[in-house]
């Protein structure tokens, strides 16, 4: 059988280096055509790994700590390098730092980036870039089901990083720090207001319902000066004795310092806020009735019991096998005097 | 011997100094921070005191920043807490600020058909254990993987034959057999419930996970089939126009109502439908010019458009010149060139230099060939 080719090119399939292919002999056209004609009945089983990845990836009630990536633009300073790095290290293990540059302009195009979000599973995303016009440029935003949800522009002074900072001890990884807001500005301003709301989630690391007392030791200070210029402070925090139960805490500048200076901003819009907001209706926090901690830590419940009637209530304490319903009754013999005395005493 | 109050003497007497800590700043301020301990967050709402700030500010930033924590460790310690051994663990209450989910909501799932079943039954899943007794070996061996407990027909060496069963028939074959039929059976139980809707979608086998409809998508669709059906074309009239023919409005001649006697345009009939086809058929690219037509079915007259000449620039320009000379040349051409001839008036090979001297088999300045 002939190879099949279009009518018009007839010609040139007998000339040339493709013409030297054999045709396929009757026999193995037939052995392919046998093996093609059998139709899967079964479907097929992916592997179990790809099912667990595509399981980590669903959408989930309780939603965990959100992943952050951190991405370098075409021009990416020292000093804004150092600051990404550091915060990635903050982050740890919930940051992902992508080496290579990106040719990306989140404010003009932000298809790449929502791309590169949703493929590495991170829902914040930190962009550094520097340009002539917008210096030390700091973009910082997160996403929702596979779309930008909000992202604003920083521009980056006054850094300070982790080796820049000489302390004797850091915080821990993976540790859960405090957040301190200070100024005005942050319930005054509208465009604040959302800035401390996406500061909340990125530093948030985990999402926790519980914490070891012992494991705080880490704050992140977020001062308003004004509306536009926001000092970031990290500082190592050590518990002191102190009178009471509560210890005093000691803190220790730890870096990375830096100033940020509020550029551009693209917000969500209402009702998208108000969709990516939405909290499953099981999440609620269910109240426990009368169940108390003293001071001493113990649980103390309290026990409702109805209006009781004093006057035919039952003291004594009838014992058991006494009760008319018993079978031992028909068998045991009603219990005299005499019966009880021992055999030598009884007359 | 109790210690009274009066022999006890304090630490805090003895060293105040060790004691103060940090809380020395910001002492007089009242603690009116708004806390999140949720999210272990601390808002202080008052203004920054630029004259503190200004003397000092990296240690009035650390005072604010000390003083916010101090709150947080506070209220942290008199929450319900229990022991574990890396100290007491506290449980943090619900959060007050809420933050964006990454993904949306996850769809409620149907119940599978084994899972409807089993709720009605009451049955229950039960954890299978991780070793089973392997009679052979007379110990405990895991039920799969490495080192298993070889229990079943694939493992004997030898089967007895039980009354009433085919002696001629391989039993580890037939072992093989039915266990791929169970595997296949299952694998299309699941995806006959993925192909109803139950059950996750995304680990029903013989799917790729495909795209997830968002919210806001699904949103967009849904408003999209509330609206109706979308609104007509340019081209295609929603309603007829009127047609020569026109019929009575209803009630008859003579009625006494206020639409009696008003000519209503007819929409149905001869007419209308010729009318309608015209306009659908105008509706088309090529102006109904290749529809397939009746025997006896008149040509369509297809008006030409006329083009509008663009308004002049200097890319215009150079066309309209390049235009106006080709009809010049057309006009002006040599007598004994042009059609009827079969010379071209146009020099091909002024206008087509790289092609000069050859013969063109096809386009401009081909000489055609009586096949």
């Amino acid at each position: 059988m002939a190879l099949k080719s279009s009518p018009k090119g007839q010609g040139k399939r007998d000339t040339g280096p493709k013409a030297k292919r054999k045709a396929p002999t009757p026999s193995a056209k037939a052995a392919k055509v046998a093996s093609m004609g059998t139709k899967r009945v079964t479907p097929k089983k992916p592997k179990a790994r790809v099912l667990r990845l595509l399981k980590a990836k669903e959408p989930k009630l309780v939603e965990d700590g959100k992943q952050a990536l951190f991405l370098k633009g075409t021009k990416c300073p020292q000093l804004l390098q150092t600051v990404l790095r550091d915060l990635t290290k903050l982050l740890k293990p919930n940051a992902k730092f992508l080496s290579r540059k990106n040719e990306i302009r989140p404010f003009e195009d932000v298809t790449s980036l929502e791309f590169l979000a949703d493929k590495n599973d991170c829902a914040l995303f930190c962009f550094g870039s520097h340009s002539k016009k917008r210096p030390q440029n700091l973009i910082m935003g997160r996403t929702y089901d596979k779309h930008l949800l909000d992202m604003v522009e920083f521009g980056v002074s006054s850094v300070e990083g982790l080796d820049a900072v000489k302390a004797t001890e850091k915080k821990r990884c993976g540790s859960k720090p405090c957040l301190v807001f200070a100024g005005d500005g942050w319930h005054q301003d509208a465009t604040l207001e959302r800035i401390q709301n996406l500061f909340m989630d990125f530093f948030r690391v985990d999402e926790v319902n519980k914490v070891a007392l012992a494991g705080i030791d880490a704050v992140t200070s977020f001062t308003a000066m004004g509306t536009d210029s926001i000092l970031v402070r990290n500082y190592h925090v050590k518990f002191k004795k102190s009178q009471g139960r509560v210890p005093n805490v000691l803190l220790e500048a730890m870096g990375p310092n830096f100033t940020l200076t509020v550029r551009r901003h693209q917000l969500a819009a209402p009702d998208l806020w108000r969709t990516a907001c939405k909290q499953p209706k099981g999440l609620r926090p269910k109240k426990v009735k009368n169940e108390s901690t003293n001071v001493l830590g113990e649980t103390v419940g309290r026990v409702h019991v109805g209006r009781q009637d004093l006057t035919s209530m039952r003291v004594k304490r009838v014992k058991a096998g006494n009760t008319a319903r018993t079978r031992r009754s028909d068998v045991i013999k009603p219990v005299t005097t005499e019966s009880r005395k021992p055999a030598y005493l009884s007359t | 011997m109790r210690a009274t109050a009066a022999t006890v003497v304090k630490a805090v007497d003895v060293a105040p100094g060790a004691y103060n800590g940090a809380n020395s700043a910001h002492k007089d301020k009242p603690d009116d921070l708004l806390y999140d301990l949720h999210h272990l967050a601390a808002v202080d709402s008052h203004p920054v005191d630029l004259e503190g700030f200004q003397s000092d500010p990296e240690k009035y930033l650390w005072e604010s920043a000390t003083f916010g924590v101090q709150g947080i460790v506070n209220r942290l310690f008199e929450l319900p807490y229990e022991q574990s051994n890396t100290g007491p663990v506290v449980t943090l209450p619900g959060a007050t600020t809420y933050l964006p989910r990454a993904k949306p909501l996850p769809e409620a799932r149907q119940a599978t058909r084994w899972e409807k079943f089993a709720k009605e039954k009451g049955i229950t899943k039960k954890k299978r254990s991780r070793t089973v007794w392997d009679e052979d070996a007379q110990e405990w061996r895991p039920r799969w993987g490495y080192k298993r407990a070889k229990n079943g027909v694939e493992d004997a060496a030898i089967v007895e034959v039980k009354p009433g069963e085919d002696p001629n028939v391989d039993p580890w074959t037939q072992a093989q057999e039915a266990k791929s039929a169970r595997v296949a059976k299952n694998l299309q139980q699941q995806a006959k419930n993925k192909g109803m809707g139950r059950g996750t979608s995304i680990l029903a086998p013989g799917t790729k996970p495909g795209k997830r409809v968002g919210k806001r998508e699904r949103e967009a669709m849904a408003a999209a089939t509330a609206a109706g059906p979308p609104a007509p074309v340019y081209g295609l009239p929603v309603d007829l126009p009127a047609t020569k023919k026109h019929v009575q409005a209803p009630g008859g001649p003579g009625a006494a109502s206020e639409e009696g006697g008003k000519a209503v345009p007819k929409k149905r009939g001869k007419v209308a439908g010729l009318k309608a086809l015209e306009v659908a058929q105008q509706s088309t690219a090529s102006l109904g010019k290749f529809d397939a037509k009746l025997a006896g079915e008149p040509e369509k007259k297809v008006k030409k458009v006329r083009k509008v000449a663009p308004v002049a620039d200097s890319k215009s320009l150079v066309e309209e010149s390049k235009r106006m000379n080709s009809v010049l040349s057309t006009v002006l051409r040599p007598k004994g060139t042009g059609p009827g001839t079969g010379k071209s008036h146009v020099n091909i090979d002024a206008l087509e230099p790289e092609r000069a001297g050859y013969s063109r088999k096809k386009g401009r300045g081909a000489v055609k060939r009586k096949k």
